[in-house]
């Protein structure tokens, strides 16, 4: 996937831009101690982000310039959510047993066996370090297991 | 006493102590967002029914092998195991991916060898007059360091786009500004969230920023991490090439022990600033980011040698320089010692066995590196595909394991997914991390000056210590803009 790198960096320069702005608005209500440091760094971060958008579009200094993205990015972020939503409902060890496998097979691995017996050693290695001998707690599901 | 703590030291089970503590922290150290504070807390219970200087040796092993372990994930995989270790990425992986990971890990070895003995020989003869040094940094000369420390690494990190560097440094200090103000206490942009109270965690930040976004770089490229089946240059060869470059190694020494004297900024900042040092003064800059030693030898050096003098101000003052020494402080009051003038004095020999005992760690982390890395530079030959689900189920641990925090697992997401926008972007993510480590002491310091001073800003340059730190930021400003204005002069004739 291809983008012009010139809308690219502007949308990411318009959304800290946004933060920045909305950061001063809510500032307001803040007692003057309180957003003084706060204040300063948003019109610091803002002004930058002025200086910037003018080198883009006045000084036209990305011209031409193309932003590549592969085409695997994508469906690996909604994979990320999914594990973090998976570890949420269902805990970590189940969705490590499903995610570890299915992201391996995604990745191009297709032998079967061989990522069962990592996945399985793995998952049960991290039980054993992290539970068993230093008591430390993964996280749980929403039902507690 | 000193020949006395020497002969302590060296005791079976003290050695048997240290030798445990460097290989588990270098372990731990290695998992990311695992480090030293966590595994010692852990550690921490089963110390209660040691000897003191047994306790101490243990758990300060754990502090210098994990604060080196960490590079080894960092090296091999461009996953910064603690915070420490963050800069050591920058040149550390693109030597593994020309297949040369064990040199890197042998510069990093050795690196932190000297770097920690080094420290640890402050620590031994310097330890009253360096803690008088950091008592005269009061609240303005902190505020004017961490100043400074945000110019100078936003002007020189990305030399190319300074602006870059400035953004993301304005995007951080906006960042930073979320949950308590560090002087009133009162709330600041949570939303509503309870999670947002107490600010940005570091952690999760880190391993979002480094560890979730170079995953995104393995989907994209595939394949394995080095370039090159065949290891070019070895463990012997990355020990040769940290005494090539002396002024690097003595000045980012230098570095790391003045910050690790200072309580509060502490190792995470220190690695940063003495790359940033060794890059502005290598004359093999333009090498920097493509697999330089000597952006290896400086972060390493200065972190281990933070470890050490971190726990003068510790040890002498009961000022903590680190959650690391703050642990450690812990350990010594459980059995019942009192930081000050009486661990040189009554209880002089447990203060020294434990100091000979560093040593002992510092050597053992040489030995245990010489042993397993052969076996750990395995992992830049392993297809990607195998490793990506292992690291971002490490990552998850680790972000939660701090805190038991499920928030902190998604924070380390959104962090990651900012990281791999800036990154295509080509924004230096140093200086977005910075303001986090930074904010708040900035921002208390900035207070706490003003408040002292009845509201005048004079005192911002009152001390010599200020006006010298003041002149240097000025400095680091107007170098690069007139850079920048020569430039276009150039480029409108």
């Amino acid at each position: 996937m291809e983008l012009r790198l010139k809308y690219a960096e502007s949308l990411f320069l318009l959304v800290i831009g946004a933060v920045s702005v909305l950061f001063l608005v809510l500032s307001r209500e803040y007692s003057a101690m309180a957003r003084s440091v706060p204040n300063i760094c948003a019109v610091f971060a803002l002004l930058t982000i002025a200086f910037r958008l003018w080198q883009i579009w006045i000084r036209d200094s990305l011209r031409g310039a193309v932003l590549r993205i592969h085409q695997r990015s994508v469906p690996f972020i909604l994979l990320l959510a999914g594990y973090t939503a998976g570890v949420f409902l269902i805990g970590f060890m189940l969705s490590s047993l499903v995610f570890v496998p299915v992201c391996m097979y995604w990745m191009g691995q297709r032998k079967i066996l061989r990522i069962a017996v990592i996945t399985v050693v793995y998952v049960a290695m991290v039980y054993l370090v992290f539970v068993v001998g230093f008591r430390m707690p993964l996280p749980d599901s929403l039902v507690g297991f | 006493m000193i020949y006395e703590g020497l002969l302590a030291a060296l005791a079976p089970l003290n050695i048997g102590y240290a030798l445990f503590g460097t290989a588990l922290g270098i372990v731990m150290g290695a998992i990311p967002g695992i480090g030293s504070s966590m595994t010692m807390a852990l550690l921490l219970p089963f110390t209660f029914w040691m000897s003191a200087e047994g306790a101490l040796i243990l758990l300060g092993s754990v502090y210098c092998g994990a604060t080196f372990g960490g590079s080894i994930s960092a090296i091999l995989l461009n996953t910064p195991g603690t915070p420490a270790s963050a800069a050591t990425s920058f040149d550390g992986y693109p030597m593994a991916q020309q297949g040369r990971g064990m040199e890197a890990i042998g510069i990093a070895a050795m690196a932190s060898f000297v770097g920690g003995m080094a420290g640890l020989l402050l620590l031994f003869f310097l330890s009253p007059p360096l803690a008088e040094i950091s008592l005269k940094f009061g609240p303005a000369e902190l505020f004017l360091l961490t100043l400074f420390t945000f110019i100078i690494i936003s002007v020189t990190v990305l030399k190319e786009s300074v602006v870059k560097g400035l953004i993301s440094l304005g995007l951080g200090l906006v960042l930073s500004g979320i949950g308590y103000d560090p002087i009133s206490g009162a709330l600041r942009f949570t939303f509503g969230l309870p999670y947002l109270e107490d600010g940005m965690q570091l952690v999760p930040a880190i391993i979002g920023l480094f560890a979730i976004s170079e995953v995104f770089a393995f989907v994209e490229s595939g394949g394995t991490i080095s370039n090159s089946l065949e290891a070019k240059g070895g463990l012997k060869e990355g020990f040769r090439q940290t005494f090539r470059f002396p002024g690097t190694l003595i000045r980012s020494t230098v570095i790391g022990s003045v910050i690790g004297a200072l309580p509060g900024i502490g190792v995470s900042a220190a690695n940063l600033i003495a790359y940033v040092a060794a890059k502005a003064r290598s004359k093999h800059s333009k090498l920097f980011g493509q697999g330089a030693p000597e952006g290896v030898i400086a972060p390493e050096s200065s972190n281990n040698a933070v470890t050490c003098t971190s726990l003068i101000p510790t040890l002498t003052l009961g000022i903590p320089g680190s959650s690391s020494a703050a642990l450690l402080m812990g350990a010594l009051m459980i059995h019942g010692l009192i930081p000050g003038s009486s661990l040189f004095t009554t209880y002089g020999k447990v203060t020294y066995t434990f100091f000979f005992g560093l040593g002992l760690s510092n050597l053992f982390m040489l030995l245990v590196t010489i042993f397993a890395v052969r076996f750990l530079v395995k992992v830049t030959v392993v297809d990607v595909g195998f490793l990506i689900p292992i690291i971002v189920s490490l990552c998850f641990i680790g972000s939660y394991a701090m805190r038991n925090n499920i928030g902190d697992a998604v924070v380390t997401i959104a962090f990651g997914l900012l990281a791999f926008v800036m990154r295509k972007l080509k924004y230096p993510l140093i200086c977005l991390l910075l303001p986090i480590i930074l904010g708040t002491m900035m921002e208390r310091g900035y207070h706490q000056s003003l408040m002292l001073s009845g509201g005048s800003f004079s005192i911002f340059w009152a001390s010599p210590i200020s006006k010298v730190i003041l002149a240097v930021t000025f400095l680091s400003v107007v170098y690069p803009l007139l850079g920048f204005f020569r430039k276009n002069g150039k480029s409108v004739k």
